[in-house]
């Protein structure tokens, strides 16, 4: 670790099993982020999980993981320093909501990295506004902690008790689903996206069933054919409650908007939209011809 | 072509719900793929005996049962393997101590296991509950961590491996007139 010189502990990274440092690169003179991590009691599996995938992405909107060293006792994981997460930098903007076009481009840069993700069997499991990075400096917004991520190759099994943000979680998640799907991700963007719009999560309950019962008290309570998970255990009860309109909990959102949050926040997975049709979404029309325009709108 | 749709099931998600892989995903898998495999002289090294064959089957053999015994994955299974050729092929481990080599199967069925399954079994009982028949060695959870270490960062830490199993999907999918393959006929 010669090569690094630690300065403070940054809560940034947001790190849910090792502190993170602000660090200096002695060799390049540039500014890093450092995760320690203690393996006396050998390399845990998500340790082993992440550095694994972020070795074989390489993506703009995902956080880039530089180097890897370690002691006897402890891991150095180095990553690219990034000034504060999604939810400090949303917390430092007052009129953050005010700008359509910084959400839809916000919004646009994390399906990006998502999209990426799914397209590289990896899911992220653990999406919230804390673990989105932004570099101030060109406002790019990189995914980042993926402690939870699950390569894929078969179907997987749930880390119930590792997730632990219920707020964003997807509700065939909250109901026991067996399997974690790329939707889960998705349904935890859509959370975002609307926390972007109102300032505020959308969704709350202290426990999985009071958030449950809050989702469905938006958009409806499931019914039989519909129902977001296929298990052969009992259903838990929960009041018939008929959708209410989506756009009254988005009093911000144009209508394009709302039409693209109702289909990523889609109760029921199989028919919620993935991230890659949802880059091709309407709503992001104006940001498109942006992008591809520069000139005409400066 | 005249496929009548089910509106319920989207032919573009695999069974995961994540998209199909395409071709360009494909083209990129095979190119990753030579990232993960063993060292270019590794066959040649092992017919000629320069590395014994013996040896690396019964380590195989190993893994294998204790792969079965824990009802681990297949993908756990080829992914240990993948973790073993690619070590031997690129460390040279001390020809005269016989336990290195078991030493490596176990840390790298237990590096597979860390990625793929959900429970893990103590690195202890992984050793003495897989070992069929003579447990020759049986190691300290300390030492296994250690070759663990050893083995991440002689891999490089690339160990979400492009295997076989990798390409069972979309091969699949081929043979059966680009429809995705039921679950079942895949387990």
């Amino acid at each position: 670790m010669e090569k690094y010189t630690l300065f403070d502990e940054i809560g940034g990274g947001g790190g849910a099993y090792g502190k993170v440092y602000k660090a200096l690169d002695t060799v390049s003179t540039e500014d890093v982020a450092v995760q320690v991590i203690s393996v006396e009691l050998g390399v845990p599996s998500t340790v082993t999980r992440e550095i694994s995938a972020l070795k074989e992405m390489h993506h703009p909107n995902i956080v880039r993981l530089r180097d890897v060293e370690h002691t006897e006792n402890q891991m150095f994981l180095v990553f690219e320093y990034l000034h504060i997460n999604f939810k400090e930098y949303m917390d430092s903007i007052p009129d953050f909501a005010n700008n359509p076009l910084t959400i839809k481009g916000f919004l646009h840069q994390i399906l990006r990295g998502v999209a990426y993700c799914h397209a590289h069997e990896v899911l992220h499991r653990d999406l919230k506004p804390q673990s989105l990075m932004i570099d101030k400096d060109t406002n790019t917004l990189k995914v980042a902690n993926f402690g939870l991520v699950r390569a894929l190759g078969v179907p997987v099994n749930t880390y119930k008790s590792e997730v632990d943000t219920p707020c964003y979680r997807a509700p065939e998640m909250l109901l026991g689903s067996p399997n974690y799907l790329s939707s889960g991700d998705v349904w935890s963007i859509g959370c975002i996206f609307a926390e972007m719009v109102n300032q505020k999560p959308l969704f709350r309950g202290e426990s999985e069933i009071n958030l449950s019962k809050h989702i469905f008290s938006i958009l409806g309570t499931p019914d039989e054919d519909n129902w977001p998970v296929a298990t052969s255990s009992p259903k838990p009860k929960f009041r018939r409650q008929h959708p209410k309109d989506l756009a009254t909990f988005v009093p911000n959102l144009d209508p394009v908007g709302v039409n693209l949050l109702s289909k990523m926040i889609c109760t029921d997975p199989i028919r919620r939209i993935t991230a890659r049709d949802a880059l091709e979404h309407q709503y992001f029309k104006e940001l498109m011809q942006q992008v591809c325009f520069p000139a005409q709108n400066s | 072509q005249n496929h009548i749709q089910d509106p319920n099931f989207d032919n573009n998600r695999s069974l995961m719900g994540l998209p199909l892989q395409t071709e360009e995903r494909i083209r990129e898998m095979i190119e990753k793929e030579g990232d993960h495999l063993p060292k270019d002289d590794y066959l040649k090294r092992l017919r000629s005996g320069d590395l014994d064959l013996r040896v690396r089957r019964q380590a195989l053999d190993w893994i294998s049962k204790a792969n079965a015994h824990y009802r681990f994955g297949p993908l756990s299974f080829s992914l240990s393997v993948n973790y073993f050729d690619r070590f031997l092929s690129i460390y040279e481990l001390p020809r005269e101590k016989t336990w290195a080599v078991q030493l490596l199967a176990v840390a790298c069925l237990s590096l597979a296991a860390k990625l793929e399954e959900t429970e893990m079994p103590q690195l202890v009982d992984l050793q003495i509950n897989g070992q069929v028949g003579e447990p020759k060695f049986v190691f300290e959870g300390k030492t296994i961590r250690r070759m663990e270490l050893l083995i991440l960062n002689t891999l490089k830490w690339r160990m979400q491996s492009c295997t076989p199993c990798s390409f069972i999907d979309y091969f699949l999918t081929k043979i059966n007139d680009n429809q995705h393959p039921s679950a079942t006929s895949i387990s």
